[in-house]
């Protein structure tokens, strides 16, 4: 057995052209970073998935939470990038400028501390991301102060999975699978979808060299055709996942049909919050006024979200949509495909 | 945004764990893990998500050394 270079380099020699897409935001960061792309075969083409939470929230979420930030008497808190994202022309940043109390946050604990020390004002969170974040939502809902509640934008990943290899139109021939999403949900999800689409998959961790086995593994099933779920991070990912956060998921949350940016409504892959806790959700406190987002027609975020394009594809990319004045969320984000492309595959 | 970052506990109060990230240390949860002080998690959000199999990432080690 050669080293994994070697193996990658041998297996592209018997398999043809083949497309893999990595489904998390921090893998595509990684590929990126560290030249994963420059060092494989030309016929392996790596592409990036619906991945990143920021780049899959809906700009009719987005206009939302600009909304309630300009409502008096309102601290609206954000994770990072989540807050630079235009819709309509405008972020939650230029909302910021603008002197609205937007505030970005590492974790929903920091909301919650400002909703305790602000007691006369109603603290908003804005909850984003998958199987991973939303324990954290789910834990910390059973302490938080009455004014505080939470625009609820979490999602559940597989069925995003689903929805692409049912898409008709998708070309993927293997997935790096998200590695912190498998260790909250274990690799049965991943083998459902196995057992539906007879997909490769490796659940992998961030570093260049976890990716590259992940990578190895998957060209190793479709040379074999011996297709399977591989856990290639199992110093993190148990099988069964972990049991305890998603009890608490199934606590808080039920599955209701979603939107996402790019992939549209997609069944069950919305965390509505259960009854018991829907007094905490923004929406019944704050009722969204009509709007109509306005976005730039030659963006194609959502295409690149589906692996359909590349971000180089997009005539926007580098010219009008840059890092300094992002046009769409995939250049927002730094795990967004145009962000990284620009960053470090220019 | 799923980025999680590795640390060692050195103390723990309820369902808070103060952690180690190489010489930076900050708070964190630890709802949906079980550990103990000297376990080394994965931080997610100000979370605690995994704890780390210290067998599993020695044998990830060694393999990584093959990379080229």
């Amino acid at each position: 057995m050669g080293s994994i270079i070697e193996n990658i380099n041998d297996l592209s020699t018997k398999i043809g052209d083949v497309v893999i897409m990595e489904l998390c935001g921090t893998h595509t960061q990684s590929i990126a970073k560290h030249g994963i792309k420059t060092i494989i075969p030309k016929n392996i083409k790596l592409v990036s998935g619906p991945g990143c939470p920021v780049c899959i929230t809906p700009p009719s979420e987005i206009e939302y939470a600009k909304q309630i930030a300009e409502m008096d008497d309102v601290i609206l808190c954000a994770y990072g990038d989540m807050a630079n994202v235009k819709v309509s022309g405008s972020s939650l940043i230029d909302k910021k400028m603008d002197g609205c109390d937007v505030r970005m946050v590492y974790s929903i604990s920091d909301s919650a501390e400002i909703a305790g020390k602000n007691q006369d004002k109603e603290v908003v969170h804005m909850a984003i991301g998958f199987e991973t974040t939303a324990p954290s939502t789910a834990c910390e809902i059973s302490t938080v102060p009455d004014n505080f509640s939470i625009i609820n934008s979490h999602r559940f990943f597989p069925p995003a999975m689903i929805a692409l290899l049912e898409s008709g139109d998708s070309k993927i021939n293997g997935f790096i699978c998200p590695g912190h999403v498998a260790a909250i949900i274990g690799l049965k999800p991943f083998q459902d979808i196995y057992d539906k689409f007879n997909i490769p998959q490796a659940i992998a961790g961030f570093n260049p060299e976890q990716i590259l086995k992940s990578l190895e593994s998957i060209l190793e099933m479709i040379h074999t055709k011996k297709t399977n779920v591989i856990n290639q991070y199992k110093e993190v990912v148990l099988e069964e996942g972990n049991k305890i956060a998603l009890e608490k998921i199934g606590e808080v949350f039920k599955k209701e049909d979603s939107n996402w940016r790019g992939l549209g409504k997609i069944k069950k892959s919305g965390m509505k919050f259960r009854r018991e806790f829907s007094d905490f959700d923004a929406k019944n406190r704050f009722k969204p006024k009509k709007f109509k987002v306005l976005e730039d027609k030659d963006c194609k975020c959502g295409e690149i979200l589906k692996g359909n394009y590349s971000p180089r594809d997009c005539s926007l990319f580098g010219i009008k949509c840059n890092p300094e004045n992002p046009i769409g969320s995939c250049m927002v984000s730094v795990e967004g495909a145009c962000h990284n492309t620009y960053i470090f595959e220019r | 945004m799923c980025l999680a970052i590795p640390g060692e506990i050195i103390k723990i109060e309820g369902n808070k764990a103060t952690v180690d990230y190489g010489g930076i240390q900050k708070e964190c949860r630890i709802d949906v893990v079980k550990a103990d002080k000297g376990d080394w998690i994965l931080v997610h959000a100000g979370y605690a998500i995994s704890v780390l199999d210290e067998k599993e990432a020695k044998k990830t080690l060694e393999l990584l050394d093959e990379v080229i």
